[in-house]
């Protein structure tokens, strides 16, 4: 979660952001970066509760 | 003995105590041996590392307490004893393979991504994305003898990627964010003398130096192409080779990184995963023209020949990572699709190649192929196993 080619997503990081720019982000990627959507398989629940976890801070 | 204990009392008996346990732990290792068919597999999961030997394809001893692997790889001292293991916490551990024990651990950095060992294997160089640039170690002491900040023309500092040797005591490696690609000369270990290449495209995300030492090469994630280095008349600057190849097509997103280093080289044939593409690239190395896109299963992540040149061998990025591929380096087409289990990150050829290891992370299994009929020969477990890495890669420039 420290980052590699994209930027870390610690809690300090993404509690700045809104939780559904996050959720956009992860469904869709960001185009012209290596994010890739992942639409094809998490429903936005399951990108919401990532959003979450993340915001939380992973043990 | 018994006389002896009341001679000499109790400090005789520790004296052979103590020989008695030397001698014991050469012999359960098995007496002497050498080191040309071992190596290790990364269990990135539970932070340690498999020894392994490819002789019977037997397992000899596990090494923990590296840290977070995940992305880890390895090289090797030049007398094939001892792997030096790159993490993705910026450790940088040494591993003695003969005695199967952890020797030495320093955190380099915060993050790092890959490393490479000198010609003369003097010294280890770790390439960093936090804070972007390459330290460099002393291979026997692990102490820093140099650091590189990787920094561009406004100051700011960049990922480092795509890190290799190169002959002349040199170390190459590319900028992401900068799109640079820099040559370090150690030969005064103390003071590295950098040759920077700025403007070589946007965002190199790995690299390659051909087996020879000759050529540099750097893959960009932000334009189709590929940045061309020839070390051999570095004053001719960096050129654009497969420019716009796929220009006009739309790229499907990447689920994960092509790995570059991997590149094969089969006779005067490259064979380079397409970045976001279901192809293979073959390129003439004589002209650097495209020969030919072999289609493939998905999104190529390794393209590893066979150390004959006769094959290449290829795995794909997620969701399509269960499927590995043979081409036939003569024909330029796929000869063998099967399925080794779900997630296949790494193969490893042993030195001549007539076998292959494949880790299969879900799968917790490392298998071994036989490569020229495809047999499966054997299966080792193994926890979250990525990448494998086997001592020949000591003797080879670049890995």
């Amino acid at each position: 979660m420290n980052g590699g080619l994209g930027p870390p997503l610690l809690p300090g990081d993404l509690n700045v952001k809104d939780e559904g720019d996050l959720v956009e982000v992860i469904l869709d990627g960001v185009p012209g970066t290596p994010m890739p959507p992942w639409r094809f398989e998490l429903s936005r629940e399951e990108a919401a509760w990532m959003v979450r976890r993340l915001k939380e801070g992973l043990p | 003995m018994n006389t002896a204990i009341r001679r000499f009392g109790v400090p005789l008996i520790a004296f052979f105590g103590l020989l008695v346990s030397v001698l014991t732990d050469v012999r359960s290792d098995g007496g002497l041996r050498g080191t040309g068919d071992l190596g290790i597999v990364i269990e990135r999961a539970s932070g340690q590392v498999q020894i392994i030997e490819t002789t019977n394809r037997t397992r000899l001893a596990t090494v923990s307490g590296l840290g977070d692997l995940s992305h880890a790889s390895a090289v090797f001292s030049r007398d094939g004893r001892y792997a030096f293991v790159f993490g993705r916490d910026g450790g940088l551990s040494k591993i003695d393979l003969l005695e199967g024990r952890l020797v030495d651990r320093v955190i380099q950095s915060g993050n790092s991504i890959g490393g490479a060992i000198s010609q003369d294997g003097s010294l280890v160089a770790v390439s960093n994305y936090k804070p972007g640039g390459v330290k460099i170690f002393d291979s026997g002491s692990l102490e820093r003898v140099a650091d590189i900040p990787a920094t561009d023309a406004a100051g700011a500092l960049s990922k480092v990627v795509g890190l290799v040797d190169a002959p002349g005591q040199r170390f190459v490696f590319s900028l992401y964010d900068a799109g640079e690609i820099w040559i370090a000369d150690l030969s005064d270990r103390r003071a590295p003398k950098i040759t920077r290449f700025t403007g070589i495209g946007d965002l190199p995300y790995d690299g390659l130096i051909t087996g020879d030492g000759h050529y540099y090469i750097a893959g960009l994630f932000g334009e189709d192409g590929l940045a061309l280095l020839d070390l051999w008349k570095p004053e001719a600057g960096v050129k654009r080779i497969l420019d716009g190849y796929g220009r006009g097509e739309e790229k499907l997103p990447v689920y994960k990184m092509p790995h570059l280093e991997g590149w094969a080289k089969a006779g005067d044939l490259l064979f380079l995963p397409a970045v976001g593409r279901h192809e293979v690239m073959v390129v003439d190395s004589r002209t650097w023209q495209e020969v030919k896109r072999i289609q493939v299963h998905g999104q190529p992540v390794f393209a590893v020949a066979r150390p004959d040149g006769r094959q290449v061998w290829v795995n794909f990025a997620h969701p399509l990572n269960d499927t590995v591929q043979v081409v036939d380096a003569a024909t330029l087409e796929v000869v063998h699709t099967f399925q080794p289990g779900k997630a296949v990150m790494h193969l490893e050829f042993t030195p001549r190649g007539e076998q292959v290891w494949i880790s299969v992370r879900d799968a917790n299994r490392v298998d071994v192929y036989d490569t020229m009929t495809f047999e499966k020969l054997s299966a080792i477990e193994a926890e979250k196993p990525s990448g494998i890495f086997l001592t020949a890669r000591a003797n080879k420039i670049g890995l």
